[in-house]
């Protein structure tokens, strides 16, 4: 008698502890991207202060989806930035003077994600790359957890595809200031708060202008005004019909 | 080996093609009632679900019934908001002979439309009985069991569990109205901070020998209230 087969593998196909949407736009110097800082375990909020954006070198990653993945992730790429700085012009994996750039990390990112999810264990993120191009130009760019890639000059990960990117193809336009594009990014974020069950208004902005990648501290979104119409704030039974159910 | 690949790749499909028609609409919610010096406050949150989806931010789920009860909601919106309708169309027909009903007789009543249906609703009814002149707190749970509580507070809904602990230790003592107020406020704040599926105003309805009064809240704004009626 053969005894029974047992799996030789065991994969984790359920995200447990995630994040939600981030956000990404072109501006007429850089890239912005805005991520709130929450982390859920379900439907509970386990932990409110977590930052999803990480600059690695000069590019900044943004990740939606299971937390400890994104954290693999990161030590996969900070590995590699170390191996650049200790590795010979001749011996770098980079053939362009520029090295690791944005558009590089992305393109090695789409290798990892894909090649993961043909072996049935993906990661389980939707991953925004942002910073420079191999041409130097503003990039923006999106890997999902099958591998597919995106670059477009905004996208929205998780909720915000469905809720800030329609906003965001409104408003977007080449010559977008900073100021404008994080006023928009803020009012595409207060939107997903209201509208997601697993977003919060504690959020986090990401730069890389020029030759600056800079990483912002969470800060509170300021959502009181969004209260205030007369609807709102009625009690039952004094709206015609329904009652405001 | 190729059975548990198989089994595996079943998992992921459904977790990628979750679709919004397999999702109830869902009263997410965190319902609470306390007893204080003069009657009984009841709070909820606001919020309306589909899956993650917030489908109603600015929710009412605190109905009243007759002059001296409240239902508070939770479980499938539509189902809940049945039931309120049937209760106070029957409640309203059975006061014409001049014998309001009391809190009692509406959770016993409800208790029947909902035990052994398949049905999820889990209601907290809290009010003021005008015949034996005392305050009322009953709960109803998703299976239909009904419970007079004799205890300071009850919660319901997905939240509840988050703030057991807080309002076993905030009710140790008989509070007056504005101290009620600011810790149903409080509850309620504690907990659509940390549960997905709670969230949006704080609603209360104040319950006394004189009748109902609504109120409205901002959670972050005790201070400020939004509406008083």
């Amino acid at each position: 008698m053969l005894p029974a087969a047992v799996p030789s593998r065991q994969h984790t196909v359920q995200p447990m502890v995630t994040g939600t949407s981030v956000l990404g736009i072109v501006y007429d110097k850089g890239v912005l991207l805005a991520a709130d800082t929450l982390l859920s375990y379900g439907s509970m909020a386990k932990a409110q202060n977590i930052p999803r954006l990480h600059a690695v070198e000069k590019t900044v990653i943004g990740a939606s989806g299971e937390y400890s993945d994104f954290q693999r992730i990161l030590e996969i790429l900070k590995a590699k930035a170390l191996e650049e700085t200790t590795t010979s012009v001749m011996d770098s994996l980079y053939t362009e003077e520029s090295g690791m750039t944005a558009e590089n990390t992305w393109n090695y990112l789409r290798m990892l994600l894909y090649s993961r999810r043909s072996k049935f264990n993906p990661f389980w993120n939707e991953l925004l790359v942002a910073g420079k191009d191999l041409k130097g130009k503003p990039f923006l760019g999106s890997v999902d957890k099958i591998g597919t890639t995106v670059r477009d000059n905004f996208i929205a990960t998780g909720f915000g595809a469905y809720l800030a990117m329609p906003l965001l193809r409104e408003k977007w336009r080449p010559d977008l200031t900073e100021g404008e594009a994080r006023a928009l990014l803020e009012d595409c974020m207060k939107i997903l708060f209201f509208r997601d069950c697993r977003a919060s208004p504690r959020i986090q902005l990401a730069k890389c202008a020029d030759d600056e990648v800079l990483v912002s501290e969470p800060y509170e979104l300021d959502t009181a005004a969004a209260w205030q119409a007369e609807a709102y704030r009625q009690s039952v039974g004094e709206l015609e019909d329904d009652g405001g159910w | 080996m190729i059975v548990a690949s198989l089994f595996v790749l079943y998992l992921f499909n459904n977790l990628l093609t979750a679709t919004a028609s397999s999702q109830p609409v869902e009263l997410g919610t965190t319902l609470v009632a306390l007893r204080y010096r003069d009657g009984v406050i009841v709070g909820a949150d606001s919020r309306t679900s589909v899956g993650s989806y917030v489908s109603h931010r600015a929710a009412q789920k605190l109905d009243t019934i007759g002059d001296y009860c409240i239902m508070a909601r939770s479980g499938s919106a539509a189902d809940t908001q049945a039931l309120a309708v049937a209760a106070n169309q029957h409640f309203q027909a059975r006061s014409y002979g001049g014998c309001p009903p009391t809190v009692s007789q509406i959770a016993h009543w409800l208790r029947q439309k909902t035990y052994g249906k398949d049905k999820s609703v889990s209601l907290i009814l809290a009010g003021y009985d005008p015949i034996e002149k005392r305050n009322c707190l009953f709960s109803i749970a998703q299976t239909g069991a009904l419970l007079a509580h004799t205890e300071p507070f009850v919660a319901a809904g997905s939240g509840s569990s988050l703030i057991m602990g807080f309002l076993d230790h905030a009710c140790s003592r008989e509070l007056d109205e504005s101290e009620a107020i600011k810790l149903c406020v409080t509850a309620l704040k504690l907990a659509m901070d940390r549960d997905g599926s709670s969230g949006g105003l704080c609603r209360l309805a104040v319950i006394t020998s004189e009748g109902t009064r609504q109120l409205t809240f901002l959670p972050d704004d005790i201070e400020t209230t939004l509406k008083i009626r």
